[in-house]
């Protein structure tokens, strides 16, 4: 008797279950064509980041951490970007940046608005807090399920999961980066008779650049961990030697993968916090 | 004279928070206004506040922090929209308008100035001035032309191209201003624009906002704390305190004539020996004055001396054509060496007398005094009339009332 009683089980699951069974059903056209689009510029992209030789991304990585930090971190970053082609992983990582760009273009595609619409709509920023809420919290292997039912298998519901989970801090640090804004410096555009649209570009987003950075950085962040999970819905790169070595206990090719994921994820936050910094010091 | 004010508030009060109309019923209701904010969780920022100000004056709104000092001024550019209460400026109530009516008004009519200058970090000098002009829809060449003669006028000719960060507080305060009236506004609202500079850079601004008023005659809004800011740029004070308007007045009247006790402690009681300049010979003039007809005998004098206990008399003219006109002063060492009690008092009268007017201020009367060694000043008004005289008791007696007592040994 001190077990829950069955009667009151709810399944909220079937609802959502429910939903994507609909759109499934009924939108099915406008996935395809998303699916389409989505497609033909992951190849675009992939064909682009394949076009550049190796020696160039690591002259770039070089490059970058030079200007951003010193040469030595520079070096090190190259180093690192090196290892990961020296581990036989480069066409992997190749077909993973490619999700990752994508996926990040369209976070900030729909993030970046979406923290503005909160800011300026104080009554949808509260409903959005605690939805944001959730998806940070969901278990992000929750998000492959719909997207393997709405795209199928592949590269594209590997993206859909990347976009949805990676969102989350664009939204939030655009919205946090509005509220921050000074409060004079807003008043002072307003004094002028600003219309909106013209304080929020001239004036809001450029003051809140800094923290749109921090946020763009997090959201890459986010990409590169789901889309290493992603994998497990068939897309191609890196996860996918997780998994296999998973499957097969090879402990070697697990790490070698690992290392490379570390490695990657270590490029892009140094280099973009770099770039972040140099938007705060320039305030 | 209905026209003559530039900016007329009647009746403003601003309260914020959810229910600032039930709070404001409270407060008419003549509830104080800690239990009121205590009651609604409302903030009062002003309460029913009256001001006039004049075209072409400075006009300081004066009072400490949370006097609702600065929640006033941004009322008068909408920044805050008054809860209450009408703002008519050039005879249009700016409470009143829409949108577009709003956005023009600001772009043409009034510019603000802020307290940490509210400058864009992301854009250099030049583009923080041009802001105003760009929001317009002004072209570049135009509003480029225009900034620079703003930034010529604040003395940063040749900063074009710096970043604000770059600049000492000063010099950004100078953008704020440059950037203010390239739009060539009427009005300028200035919010403690001097409040976050040093005491010398404030000063120096001080001297120069003075300076460009003198060239530009804007009509200038312009809050402080600060009481000797306000006694220098002021030409009419209003002293504020938790949301309310004590006092407005000229600067000196607000020295001389403190409403309350509130605003004398605020002045400051050594404030008026602080600055002579505000006090006028007929503030340390003696009203007692014993005048006599120059044809009035010696005997007559003394009687008189003695009747009034005073030592020194006023010889006017008491025959027409011009009745009451100052003819010279006799004191008493005039009167000790003559023996002959008829000799007249046009005979021995000083006749030398420099007649001070009655608006020449304390520093200059000490001037002529001591220059020309002369004991009696009488004080004349506009039409020659004598209506006090300046002894050194009168000044002493005028001094100790106004020097803080001092410390006891």
């Amino acid at each position: 008797m001190w077990d829950f009683p069955e009667a009151l089980y709810i399944d909220i699951g079937q609802y959502i279950e429910k939903l994507v069974r609909w759109m499934l059903v009924n939108m099915s056209g406008f996935f395809d064509a998303v699916t389409q689009v989505i497609i033909w510029v992951l190849l675009r992209v992939q064909d682009g980041l394949a076009f550049i030789p190796w020696w160039a991304y690591v002259a770039l990585v070089f490059l970058a951490g030079w200007r951003l930090g010193n040469w030595k971190r520079g070096l090190s970053y190259a180093f690192m970007l090196f290892l990961v082609g020296a581990f036989g992983l480069w066409g992997l990582m190749i077909y993973t940046l490619s999700i990752v760009f994508v996926s990040v273009f369209i976070s900030l595609l729909v993030g970046i608005p979406l923290g503005v619409a909160m800011a300026k709509f104080l009554r949808f920023g509260q409903i959005l807090k605690p939805i944001l809420d959730a998806m940070q919290t969901m278990p992000s292997m929750v998000y492959l399920i719909p997207a393997a039912m709405l795209f199928g298998l592949g590269l594209v519901p590997a993206v859909f999961a990347t976009t949805i989970y990676a969102l989350p801090p664009i939204i939030r640090l655009t919205y946090l980066g509005l509220m921050n804004v000074n409060k004079e410096v807003k008043e002072a555009g307003q004094s002028f008779g600003s219309t909106g649209w013209q304080l929020l570009q001239k004036v809001e987003l450029p003051q809140a650049l800094p923290t749109i950075m921090t946020g763009i950085n997090q959201t890459t962040m986010m990409a590169m961990s789901m889309v290493v999970l992603s994998s497990m819905i068939g897309a191609r790169g890196i996860g996918q030697e997780v998994l296999t070595s998973i499957n097969r206990l090879e402990i070697g090719r697990g790490f070698n993968a690992g290392f490379a994921i570390v490695f990657i994820a270590i490029i892009f936050d140094r280099i973009l916090q770099g770039a972040a910094n140099r938007f705060k010091t320039s305030e | 004279m209905e026209e003559e004010y530039k900016i007329k508030i009647e009746g403003v009060s601003k309260v914020f928070g959810h229910g600032s109309q039930k709070a404001l019923a409270l407060l008419d209701e003549g509830m104080p206004k800690e239990k009121v904010m205590e009651k609604t969780k409302c903030a009062v920022g002003a309460y029913n506040v009256d001001l006039s100000i004049r075209e072409g004056d400075t006009f300081v709104i004066m009072g400490l922090s949370g006097s609702g000092k600065s929640t006033l001024i941004r009322c008068i550019n909408l920044l805050n929209r008054p809860t209450r209460g009408r703002i008519c400026i050039d005879g249009e109530n700016i409470v009143e308008y829409d949108k577009d009516q709003l956005k023009e008004f600001r772009r043409h009519k009034v510019s603000m100035v802020f307290q940490h200058f509210g400058l864009l970090g992301h854009r250099n000098v030049l583009r923080n001035v041009e802001y105003g002009l760009e929001v317009r829809g002004i072209d570049k060449d135009k509003r480029r032309e225009m900034s620079m003669q703003a930034l010529e006028t604040v003395g940063l000719k040749g900063w074009e191209s710096y970043h604000p960060r770059q600049l000492s507080g000063g010099m950004k305060q100078r953008v704020g201003l440059a950037r203010a009236l390239a739009n060539e506004p009427d009005i300028l609202l200035m919010d403690e624009p001097f409040s976050a500079l040093d005491p010398i850079t404030r000063e120096q601004l001080q001297n120069e906002l003075l300076k460009l008023q003198d060239e530009l005659h804007k009509t200038i809004v312009f809050v402080t704390h600060d009481i000797d800011e306000a006694l220098k740029i002021g030409d009419r004070i209003a002293v504020m305190a938790k949301g309310s308007i004590l006092q407005y007045d000229k600067p000196e009247d607000i020295l001389k004539n403190p409403v309350n006790g509130f605003v004398e402690s605020f002045v400051g009681s050594d404030r008026l020996w602080k600055t002579p300049d505000m006090l006028r010979a007929e503030d340390i003039m003696s009203k007692k004055v014993v005048e006599i007809g120059a044809g009035r005998s010696v005997a007559h004098a003394i009687e008189l001396m003695k009747e009034h206990n005073t030592n020194v008399l006023a010889v006017v003219d008491k025959v027409s054509p011009r009745p009451n006109k100052l003819l010279g002063i006799v004191g008493t060492n005039r009167l000790k060496g003559v023996t002959d009690h008829s000799v007249k008092m046009g005979d021995i009268m000083k006749t030398d007398v420099v007649e001070i007017p009655h608006s020449m201020n304390l520093t200059e009367v000490l001037g002529i005094r001591k220059d020309k060694k002369i004991q009696y000043s009488p004080v004349v008004d506009d039409d020659g009339k004598v209506i006090g005289i300046i002894t050194n008791a009168s000044i002493v007696n005028v001094l100790t009332d106004i020097v803080p007592e001092a410390e006891e040994y």
